[in-house]
């Protein structure tokens, strides 16, 4: 038996993606036609397990470089989808039952909802 | 106001990372699983009944256990003198793939067949993560009650196997093992169901089997 740790603080998983979300964005800010960002879009499928407000409260607690320090996240959560590959019927899914509504097969994809995906950044022009 | 499109995923940095353990596993042949469940569900037991059988069989397996704080799952197995690496999380609620790579370096990859993540107890974050494994395995037990699967959709609809342990205690819960079956083959009519019982030992040579074939089909597939 061996040990592998952590070491550092890790914490709730909004929190990683806070994180992830700066590590991502860092090098496109770079670019010197970006000025302050204002505003990181976000959209995410309502299959992951996302409270906005943890994760806006993640991202104001991450370290990041002065063009990204005043940005605020929008999250835009979107709708759980199905289409089933038998009749091509797509529709919205409330309760977890991804079978077909309308032919009854349960040979189904998801078109929506497991998104999660920084979509933009809005900027003042330099 | 000017904007720019990123279209990138939120946990790209993570899933760089997971690419890359998966093409190491991939090179050698060699089987990841990341097994999730609630806590106390009985995964380590599961490891522990599990452990020596796969040694019978001659399988060369690490398990890689998470944990926040102990490692008293380590222990256990390690009791049995199975090989294990602890991961403790500090304070995470889940197992990420930096934590994979960084405790997958003592590892011989083209000695070893399987490698068995046991994640951190907890159905929500850790079905975000990807580590680079082949599939994530939904593990449930009668005793958290029949409506598991609607509730943590994520795992049920990603994971490729679903264990239900603990049908030893059926007799004395109110556990709806039908429903139970088809929430799950409702949100993924393909996974497939194993029945268990980690305290008996009833449907554990399924389990067994089931493994058996799956690194037989990762070592032919990259063979």
């Amino acid at each position: 038996m061996y040990y592998s740790s952590a070491g550092g603080s890790r914490i709730m998983h909004e929190i990683k993606f806070a994180e992830n979300i700066v590590k991502t964005l860092e090098p496109v800010v770079k670019d010197p036609g970006i000025g302050n960002v204002k505003k990181i879009c976000l959209e995410v499928g309502k299959m992951h397990y996302i409270v906005p407000e943890i994760l806006e409260t993640g991202f104001k607690g991450t370290p990041r470089s002065r063009k990204l320090r005043r940005a605020e996240l929008e999250i835009k959560v979107l709708p759980l989808k199905v289409r089933c590959r038998n009749c091509s019927t797509e529709r919205e899914v409330e309760e977890m039952d991804f079978t077909c509504g309308s032919c009854g097969k349960s040979d189904t994809e998801i078109t929506s909802g497991k998104e999660f995906t920084i979509s933009k950044i809005e900027y003042s022009d330099r | 106001m000017a904007f720019k499109v990123i279209k990138e995923n939120i946990l790209r940095a993570n899933d760089d990372v997971a690419q890359s353990i998966r093409k190491r596993l991939d090179a050698q042949g060699t089987l990841m699983i990341n097994i999730i469940s609630s806590p106390g569900a009985g995964k380590t037991a599961f490891l522990e009944r599990t452990g020596p059988l796969l040694r019978e069989e001659g399988i060369a397996f690490v398990v890689l256990t998470g944990d926040c704080f102990t490692s008293r799952d380590a222990e256990r197995m390690d009791a049995l003198g199975l090989p294990v690496v602890q991961i403790n999380t500090g304070n995470a609620c889940h197992i990420d793939a930096q934590l994979i790579d960084s405790a997958m370096k003592g590892i011989d990859l083209a000695g070893t067949d399987l490698i068995v993540v046991e994640n951190v107890g907890n159905l929500v974050c850790p079905a975000e993560f990807d580590l680079g494994e082949d599939m994530k395995i939904a593990f449930l037990s009668t005793a958290e009650g029949h409506d598991k699967p609607s509730k943590y959709p994520l795992l049920i609809e990603e994971g490729k196997l679903a264990i239900i342990n603990k049908t030893d205690l059926l007799p004395y819960l109110d556990f709806d093992a039908q429903y139970c079956r088809e929430s799950i083959k409702k949100v993924n009519p393909g996974i497939k169901i194993l029945e268990i019982s980690c305290r008996t030992g009833d449907g554990i040579d399924g389990f067994i089997d089931w493994i058996k074939d799956e690194i037989k089909i990762k070592k032919e597939k990259n063979a």
